[in-house]
């Protein structure tokens, strides 16, 4: 749906985006992340046509972008990090307006739909320029809605949105991957992509770093290295003692919950079971912790810089 | 332009000015051609300094050149070149020669040539003599001035005799008593007319008639020589067509009327109007050409434009009034007198020329009155076969002046309706500060 | 090939369409603020002043001749207008960019050529409710003053439009070149200002006296003549200039000299718009 060849741009000397390959199959949510000054927004208006990339291409629904074909545009939602609206209207006029831009067939219905599910319509009649951020927030998912693209591209859509607004946001994004749009997800807030998104391109300095499915990408990153122990009330020496067993990397305590980290990905609860039987330790609950999309990320991410900053010293 | 460079070039631009305005025009003996051409209604004369490169003269009638040998200067209060012809005014001693397409095409001679006119405007001549005609034309004149002021001086000894008379009898009355009536004294001698015909000397000049074109011309001296400055593009033109102009004159405000020679140029007038109009017979001219025509030096005149050129009274016609889709009537061309009314108010009025007791008549015309029912006429001269003349029809129509508070309130309408719009659409949305 | 054809056929029935809706929102948007409302009733009082001084002249004067005495309150009233819209049109152009609205139209199906058009085509229509407005003006005036109307009138308001165009399209040139919406109005008021100063000097210098002998070159004459070939670009240039030329044909009855300017103020309105559009696409849609 979305393939980006060797996509590079240059602002002078400094290139923000690195021959980058990314592919962006039918019907799939994908996460792109990266940390700040990554690349990520650079890309998605390369995608968007708004910026020419430098070197290579970007093909949506097969077609190049280059060629400035409105009928890749109609059939594209976006909703941008930074959102700016007429004030001068209201948000009626305004979505009516997109409405006769996309051609969208019984409009007013439409509208009047969208806006309900995020909990607008009682503010049509109001002028954009009243509107609060979270509120303009959703009036640009509605506006991207709309026209019932076949591809979303968001960037941080749910940033500045109060918890209801980010789990009205979250459903929708769930019933458009159910009807089988294809969704690009860029932000920050990565319990939200962790939750929605299928596969995740992480990238740094222009590069794509790891592109993996969540699961996949885990266990790449953390597999199983941290056990959540509940115990009786654990002593001082018994800390001390589960510190020394010879997998334990260490041990984060609070009360009566350790989490302790092991040294690779190998499944330590049955050895530390035995120990702690042994020690005659009550154990109220064992389990073993999964990486988070956040912990990876910042792994992959860390790692990186690590290493770009070595060569660069090594240099 | 950097700062001092541009308060340099202003200041040189405020200097300049003064300092050419300090300086006494310079005088340099130069070539130049006088010129006596017709310019649709009489002859006048222009020159044409080395300056000028074009002459412009009207095809297929009678103009002169004159080489000449002048005193030139600038004069900077009328930015153009004149020439001291008091100081030197030579006559340049050759033959004209004129090229066409490279070709010469005519080789003219210098012959004598005069201007007269029947009126004392020494700028316009209506007549213009060449060969032998001038000097038959001069001499005539010459002979006419010597009548004139043997008329005169008989009409001054006339006078002198009939004051003496007028002065015996009223004395003689005096002394005896008796009362005298007009039929005691004697006529005054008459008038001698005033002076119909006025002449210059006769001079010599090239006498060109050219059809329409474009020439080349230079002078040929004796010696074989070619002055730089006689050598000069010649445009000759005509006139695109006649016409008839009408000189309107208000019944309230007889000393100044105004011309109408466009032919779609409408006539507006207020209400309750008299108007007595005289028509010209007039000639089109591309203004351009006729600018430089008049004034080689004037720069003014487009050559996209055009101009009328009244020439000469229209006579034997009659006024055809027509009010829309109404009346028809004609109009005969009558002598009016201006009549000052008597008493200490000032004030005239317009009434018909009665030759038993008024001196002449102030001006012809016809008298066209303009109420509320006429309030748009057409009118157009017609001769005495009845045939419409071509080029004289005008429209006149009254303008309602005292309505021009409409246009003020006209022009508010869309303020309101502006107004109106956006109070419905106030009402329409709500302009609020939403805080969630 | 025939999707080809197809693809390209559509492309520009989706260009037009987006042109057309853009141009109805930037109208609506125009109609919405008081401004348009009182340019039009200025231009119209300016135009009342004007034929005031006409019937003010024929009080007095007792005689008023004129072939059109309608024309210079139609140039004026035009005039005003078209410069308060080309004012809009760069302020709204520029305003979208700065505020970063022009990059949300162009998410969608919005390109250059769609963007600089629509604003082009809105401020056009708002002007031809203008010149109805002033037809209807016209037409009350000349019924009320008993003043002749002739069709020579329509045809100048036409050509009005054009002229309009011109003047508008170059609004959208100063918004697209000056990027800021303060920069894109300094701009266009330079320019103004420039061509007017221009003309100005034009005048002034002509005046001036001409020191001039065979062995010395007057400076002024080096900047008169200049000016007058400056001034000569400038009846080119500019569409108000070429709008009175038309004027002047119209009354002259000169048919070939009408289509000559009409072309001149046609050819204008197409480069201008063409500049606009290419200087977008090198600048880009980002503020």
């Amino acid at each position: 749906m979305i393939q980006t060849t060797n996509l590079t741009k240059t602002f002078g000397d400094y290139t923000a985006v690195d021959h980058l390959n990314l592919k962006i199959l039918p019907g799939e949510t994908y996460g792109f992340l990266g940390p700040n000054g990554a690349g990520k927004t650079t890309t998605l208006l390369m995608i968007l046509g708004i910026l020419k990339p430098t070197e290579g291409e970007v093909h949506v629904f097969g077609e190049p972008v280059s060629s400035g074909s409105f009928s890749i545009k109609r059939r594209l939602g976006v909703v941008a990090e930074y959102q700016t609206f007429y004030d001068e209207m209201t948000a009626w006029e305004y979505l009516l307006f997109f409405s006769k831009l996309f051609e969208v067939e019984d409009p007013e219905k439409r509208i009047q739909e969208l806006m309900a599910r995020v909990q607008l319509w009682k503010w049509r009649d109001v002028l954009l320029g009243g509107y609060s951020t979270g509120m303009k927030r959703k009036l640009g998912f509605v506006r991207a809605l709309l026209h019932s693209p076949e591809v979303l591209i968001l960037d941080e859509p749910v940033s500045g949105l109060d918890p209801f607004g980010v789990v009205q946001i979250r459903e929708v994004l769930i019933d458009e991957h159910i009807a089988g749009k294809t969704i690009l997800i860029s932000s920050h807030i990565l319990s939200e992509v962790e939750r929605t998104a299928d596969r995740v391109g992480i990238i740094a300095q222009g590069r794509l770093l790891v592109e993996d499915s969540m699961v996949n990408l885990r266990q790449k990153v953390g597999g199983y290295r941290r056990i959540e122990l509940q115990a009786l009330h654990p002593t001082e020496k018994l800390v001390q003692e589960i510190h020394a067993l010879p997998f334990v990397d260490r041990i984060d305590q609070e009360n009566d919950l350790m989490v302790i980290y092991t040294h690779d990905d190998a499944d330590y609860r049955a050895d530390l079971g035995r120990f702690l039987t042994s020690q005659g330790v009550v154990v109220q609950g064992m389990r073993a912790l999964e990486t988070t999309l956040e912990e990876a990320f910042i792994t992959i991410t860390e790692a990186h810089i690590r290493d770009w900053t070595g060569s660069q010293d090594g240099d | 332009m950097k700062g001092p460079g541009l308060f340099f070039v202003l200041l040189s631009i405020f200097i300049l000015p003064l300092v050419a305005y300090a300086q006494a025009p310079e005088r340099t003996e130069e070539f130049v051609y006088a010129t006596t051409q017709f310019n649709g209604s009489g002859y006048r004369s222009a020159l044409v300094p080395p300056q000028s490169g074009t002459i412009y003269l009207i095809a297929g009638l009678q103009n002169i050149l004159a080489p000449r040998r002048t005193q030139l200067y600038y004069w900077p209060i009328t930015n153009r070149y004149l020439a001291d012809w008091a100081v030197e005014n030579k006559l340049v001693d050759g033959q004209l020669e004129i090229f066409q397409y490279g070709k010469k095409i005519a080789l003219i001679e210098l012959s004598d040539y005069v201007v007269q006119s029947d009126s004392s405007d020494t700028e316009e001549a209506n007549a213009l003599y060449v060969g032998e005609a001038a000097k038959g034309a001069y001499a005539h004149f010459q002979e006419f001035q010597k009548k004139y002021r043997d008329d005169l001086y008989a009409y001054y000894q006339a006078q002198d005799v009939y004051r003496k008379q007028v002065d015996e009898i009223v004395r003689n009355a005096v002394q005896s008593g008796k009362t005298v009536s007009e039929a005691d004294f004697p006529k005054p001698p008459t008038p001698v007319p005033p002076l119909s015909l006025f002449s210059r000397e006769v001079a010599q000049g090239y006498a060109l008639s050219l059809p329409v074109g474009t020439y080349t011309i230079q002078m040929r001296l004796p010696d074989g020589s070619i002055p730089h400055a006689s050598r000069k593009t010649l445009v000759t033109f005509e006139k695109m067509q006649d016409g008839v102009a009408y000189t309107i004159v208000p019944q309230s405000r007889w000393t100044k009327p105004e011309s109408s020679s466009q032919p779609e140029g409408v006539i507006y007038t207020p209400r309750g109007t008299t108007l007595y109009l005289q028509p010209f017979r007039q000639s089109q001219y591309n203004d351009f050409y006729y600018t430089r025509m008049v004034d080689p030096q004037d720069q003014s005149g487009r050559k996209d434009r055009t101009r009328w050129v009244p020439f000469e009274p229209y006579k034997d016609a009659n006024l055809r009034h027509e009010v829309l889709n109404l009346a028809v009537r004609e109009i005969p061309l009558e002598a009016y007198f201006v009549q000052q009314l008597p008493g200490i108010g000032l004030g005239y009025e317009v009434v018909k020329f009665d030759p038993a007791n008024m001196p002449e008549p102030s001006f012809e015309g016809y008298k066209l009155e303009l109420t509320a029912d006429n309030a748009e006429c057409h009118i157009q001269l017609v001769n005495a076969k009845g045939e419409l003349i071509a080029g004289s029809g005008r429209v006149i129509r009254v303008l309602y002046t005292d309505r021009a508070w409409s246009l003020y309130a006209l022009s508010a309408l869309p303020l309101m309706v502006g107004f109106g719009m956006i109070i419905e659409r106030r009402r329409r949305i709500r302009k609020i500060k939403v805080d969630e | 090939m025939a999707i080809d054809h197809v693809k390209s056929k559509n492309n520009w029935r989706y260009h037009w369409h987006a042109i057309m809706t853009l141009a109805e929102r930037s109208s609506q948007s125009t109609f919405w603020g008081l401004g348009i409302f009182i340019t039009i009733t200025l231009a119209l009082l300016t135009s009342a002043l004007v034929l005031h001084n006409s019937l003010r002249f024929t009080e007095r004067n007792i005689i008023y001749i004129a072939s059109q005495p309608l024309f210079l309150p139609i140039f004026v009233n035009t005039d005003l207008v078209s410069l308060y819209l080309a004012i809009i049109a760069a302020v709204t152009a520029s305003r979208e960019r700065d505020r970063g609205t022009l990059e949300v139209l162009f998410y969608g199906p919005v390109d250059e050529m769609a963007f600089i058009l629509g604003l082009f085509l809105a401020q056009l229509k708002v002007f031809l409710v203008a010149i109805l407005v002033a037809v209807v003006w016209l037409n009350l005036v000349t019924w009320l003053m008993h003043l002749a109307f002739s069709i020579e009138m329509y045809i100048i308001l036409i050509t009005s439009i054009v002229m309009a165009g011109a003047v508008i399209a170059f609004g959208l040139l100063t918004a697209v070149w000056g990027g800021r919406t303060r920069t894109a109005l300094v701009y266009f008021l330079l320019v103004l200002m420039l061509l007017a100063g221009l003309q100005i000097a034009d005048q002034v210098i002509s005046s001036l006296v001409l020191v001039t002998n065979p062995t010395m070159n007057d400076p002024i004459l080096v900047i008169r003549n200049t000016l007058v070939v400056v001034s000569g670009v400038i009846q080119w240039v500019s569409p108000y200039s070429q709008l009175n030329q038309a004027m002047d044909a119209v009354m002259l009855h000169h048919l070939s000299g009408y289509l000559l300017h009409l072309g001149v103020i046609l050819f204008q309105v197409l480069v201008l718009l063409l500049g606009s559009i290419l200087i977008l696409k090198r600048k880009g849609v980002r503020g």
